[in-house]
């Protein structure tokens, strides 16, 4: 699952469908805006929700995901193109992630695709991107709609999540297959997904029915509200970067030199080159070694905030993307986006003012093993 | 003469290969670009879909009456092409290798220019004698700049350019018309002669900025080895077509004009050749397309294989000005003496500045001004069987008018009435010894083609030009595929540049790839 950063002003947010829902559950009311829409960064205290989802479930107004639905004779060739997803290899139910790209092959978005039916799609992205779809459907038959602000979505993560979904009647027994439904009445879709290292299922319904499905939920097994801040950590945990914190989207860089390629944001493996053709993969192919790589670091401190040098042994390597505690791992995890000389050295990360500095380690992601498992596999044997 | 290669072959279903280049449309840069393919040994199959119904040479538009379509005059056709080709031995003839201009104003004033701009300070000087200085400084700068820009006008890369331009260069670039005339002109004649000749066939506006870059361009442009002169090729623009087709002939190119072409191949991420309408497959790694880029991109290739940000660049703002082709039959010899001198010239109207503004205001709220911006040849003078005995055919391009996608006999009708008007200023007494008026709009050449009628308005500004011709040339990356269509010129005329840089990328390529 992905999840879009917060807007840097929050200009009049818009309640979600779960709003009503979620500003109940919101004792600490601590909010932010995230595609123009309100979220809770902390529910109750963001240990407690950490906790929660780590061990047993949690609840996640997914609302401010933006979502299209494709559909039409030509909706799997519109897809392979505007997206890297593998969709001519999908089954009905099945999901897969990709990239977004532009015509040079840099990064715009990280997306997820979801086959509903024959020909029908459910796009997820962390941004809008209505101009660049509606470009892209030109000449293909195929139909994208906005319904963002039409379905209600939640999500269940954690190492119970499934069993909660089952409690509250949704069914959520295949590990990869979508499923539609009805519980009382309310039509759903519930699907499995990956948020970092947890697993857990999406569940998307008609805005209307937003509170009596997150009412039964609630009877079902009361799972605990988990806000923005927490799944920051387990995003960073999971090594999954974040467009607009971990890089520039390449629709919004002022300098081309901002864009980054899916190498250089360690994901080459949602774009393979050697599958299907999408946009900028002619481009991708002739891409230069990359000289800049995001990677996960764990960093011996308290407290380190996005924006803070990292140094080699030779001098600043880089940047952090973005930080925070883990109580995991009782470190910082820390996205940064450093040249690639400088891997492999010891690194270290400024703190605060002053001079201070600590120790930091690039770590394994399971984000991070796939990439090396396909890096090891694509690359030409000697 | 039919030759053996060019006997109507088709592919029946069959897929065929053993061909190192495609050649899609028989234009003059389709041509250009297989001809010069074929002479480097390339094996190359010229397929005719497009274009070709432009290449019948003349057409009888009223009893005894012939038109040649294309365009008049040759002031830009590409001198390495000619060299490459060695045109001249393949029957490239030129019926006036420097034609001298007459230039008409709205007051009954006329000024008659030498076909070399070098040598026009003194027909300026009888006309104005305090601007013939500054006009003969102009030239020679003005000249200077275009041949500076020259990489620009053959699409190069922008920075290539940055020490090619001096600040005077970069002012003749980026300025409008209206604005260098006042700054260096006083004479009200010279002015409007500048104005329309920059304004002739562009759709910018002569107070636009880089209006002035249009004039540039033809300038830059060589016919018979001088830098910014006109010349006629026998025969018009088939002529030259007909030269460069026994160009390709002879480096055994095969002509195969009855196959149409369904599909461009495109296998991992590199053309593989073109389907062809019966269901076959001609297979080939390079492919050269010369048709408009909307039938090249979208139509041949297909949105699941181009970019989304290169189809976006592919829909252009939808044009609101054309110029009209207007062929006039005379009857009758003309009567003087000055009238008959004039006979092997060029004619050209320039409207007072007012009259040019308010022509393309009408034009662009879909009206017909008069008088027009109008260059004028009469092609029978060069070749008499175009005419009857004691008749004249004059060929023109009138400008600016409102474009239309769809065929308007009304609209033609009033752009004839507006023409006649404009050719009455050229030639008094005129218009009453004409038989019929044949008005071509972009509807007509669109529907003779086969190519969308966007393709044959007026040209956007030079440096809109520019941006749209380079990518275009870049394919969406599509490896072997090369485009050289209208879209692939900057400029008024098509002469041959496109497809030669076309068929020289993708020797290049060839080169590479044999290499790796």
């Amino acid at each position: 699952m992905i999840f879009p950063a917060d807007d840097l002003c929050p200009d009049d947010p818009r309640p979600t469908a779960l709003y009503a829902a979620a500003a109940g559950a919101a004792s600490a009311n601590s909010w932010t805006s995230v595609n123009g829409w309100s979220v809770a960064r902390v529910y109750t205290s963001l240990d407690e929700e950490y906790e929660a989802a780590q061990n047993a479930a949690g609840v996640v107004d997914a609302g401010p995901v933006v979502r299209y639905s494709v559909s039409g004779a030509g909706a799997a060739a519109f897809l392979a193109r505007a997206t890297t997803t593998p969709v001519a290899g999908l089954e009905p139910g099945e999901s897969a992630r990709g990239l977004m790209l532009d015509e040079d092959g840099m990064v715009v978005d990280i997306v997820e695709t979801t086959r509903l039916g024959e020909s029908l799609y459910l796009l997820s992205a962390s941004r809008p991107h209505a101009r660049r779809l509606q470009l892209a459907a030109r000449g293909l038959d195929a139909i994208v709609d906005d319904i963002t602000s039409r379905i209600a979505a939640l999500a269940l993560i954690g190492p119970e999540a499934r069993d909660v979904a089952s409690a509250a009647g949704l069914d959520a027994s295949s590990d990869h297959l979508a499923a539609q439904g009805r519980v009382r009445g309310v039509e759903t879709s519930v699907r499995p997904i990956h948020f970092g290292a947890l697993s857990g299922v999406e569940i998307i319904f008609p805005h209307e029915e937003a509170l009596t499905l997150w009412e039964r939920i609630r009877r079902a097994r009361a799972p605990q509200p988990v806000g923005l801040a927490a799944l920051e950590i387990f995003r960073i945990e999971g090594g999954a970067p974040r467009p607009g914190a971990d890089f520039v989207p390449a629709d919004e860089a002022r300098e081309k030199d901002e864009r980054r390629s899916p190498a250089e944001i360690g994901l080459d493996h949602l774009a393979p080159t050697n599958s299907a053709w999408f946009n900028g993969r002619r481009a991708l192919k002739t891409q230069a070694r990359p000289a800049r790589a995001l990677v996960a670091l764990s960093i011996d401190a308290e407290s380190a905030a996005p924006g803070a040098a990292v140094f080699a042994r030779k001098g600043p390597a880089g940047r952090l993307t973005s930080a925070a505690f883990s109580p995991r791992l009782k470190r910082i995890v820390a996205f940064a986006d450093l040249a690639v000389a400088a891997l492999g050295g010891p690194l270290e990360v400024a703190l605060g003012g002053g001079d201070s500095r600590a120790a930091a380690r690039v770590i394994e992601t399971p984000e991070s093993r796939l990439a090396a498992a396909f890096r090891a596999g694509a690359a030409p044997r000697p | 003469m039919a030759t053996k290669t060019e006997e109507t072959r088709k592919t029946g279903g069959r897929i065929e290969g053993g061909f190192d280049a495609i050649v899609i449309g028989a234009s003059t840069d389709g041509l250009a670009a297989a001809a010069m393919l074929g002479k480097a040994g390339f094996k190359t199959v010229l397929l005719g879909a497009g274009g070709a119904a432009l290449d019948e040479g003349r057409r009888e538009f009223a009893p005894g009456f012939f038109a040649l379509d294309g365009d008049l005059v040759m002031g830009a056709l590409d001198p390495q092409l000619v060299e490459a080709l060695d045109l001249y031995r393949h029957g490239l003839e030129l019926a006036s290798r420097r034609l001298e201009t007459v230039y008409f104003f709205d007051d009954g004033g006329a000024l008659l220019m030498e076909g070399d701009l070098y040598r026009t300070r003194e027909s300026v000087a009888a006309m104005s004698p305090r601007d013939a200085d500054a006009y003969a400084d102009f030239v020679e700068t003005a000249l200077d700049a275009a041949r500076a820009l020259r990489p620009l006008f053959e699409t190069g890369p922008a920075p290539a350019l940055a020490e090619a331009l001096s600040s005077e260069s970069e002012r003749f670039l980026s300025a409008s018309s209206e604005d260098i005339v006042d700054s260096l002109f006083e004479d009200a004649h010279l002015r409007a002669l500048l104005e329309a000749e920059a304004a002739l066939r562009s759709a910018a506006r002569p107070s636009e900025a880089f209006s002035f870059a249009a004039l540039l361009r033809r300038w830059a442009g060589e016919a018979a080895g001088l830098q910014a002169a006109s010349a006629y090729p026998a025969g018009g623009a088939p002529g030259l077509r007909r030269a460069l087709r026994r160009a390709a002939q002879a480096a055994n190119v095969d002509f195969r004009p009855s196959v149409g072409v369904a599909r461009v191949l495109v296998e991992w991420d590199g053309a593989a050749g073109v389907q062809t309408d019966d269901g076959g497959q001609i297979r080939a790694p390079i492919v050269v397309n010369a048709l408009s880029a909307r039938q090249a991109f979208l139509d041949l290739v297909g949105p699941e294989h181009i970019n989304i940000e290169f189809q976006a660049a592919l829909a252009a703002p939808a044009p609101r000005i054309a110029s009209a082709r207007v062929n006039f039959a005379l009857t009758g010899a003309p009567g003087d003496e000055r009238t008959r001198a004039n006979l092997s010239r060029r004619l050209f109207f320039a409207p007072s500045r007012e009259g040019l503004r308010g022509a393309y205001a009408a034009a662009r709220r879909g009206d017909v001004a008069s008088p027009l911006v109008m260059e004028a040849l009469i092609p029978s003078v060069f070749d008499p069987a175009l005419a009857p005995k004691n008749g004249l055919v004059v060929s023109a391009w009138a400008h600016p008018v409102p474009f239309k996608a769809e065929k308007d006999d009304a609209l033609a009708e009033r752009i004839g009435e507006a023409a006649r008007e404009t050719l009455e200023k050229i030639a008094p007494g005129a218009a009453a010894r004409i038989a019929a008026v044949d008005v071509r709009l972009p509807a007509d050449e669109a529907a003779a083609s086969g190519a969308p009628a966007e393709v044959f308005a007026a040209r956007s500004s030079v440096l809109d030009q520019w941006a749209r011709a380079r990518r275009f040339a870049g394919a969406s990356g599509i490896e072997g595929y090369y485009f050289c269509g209208p879209e692939a010129e900057i400029g008024r005329e098509s002469g041959g540049g496109a497809g030669r840089r076309a068929a020289a990328a993708a020797m290049q390529h060839a080169k590479m790839r044999a290499r790796s």
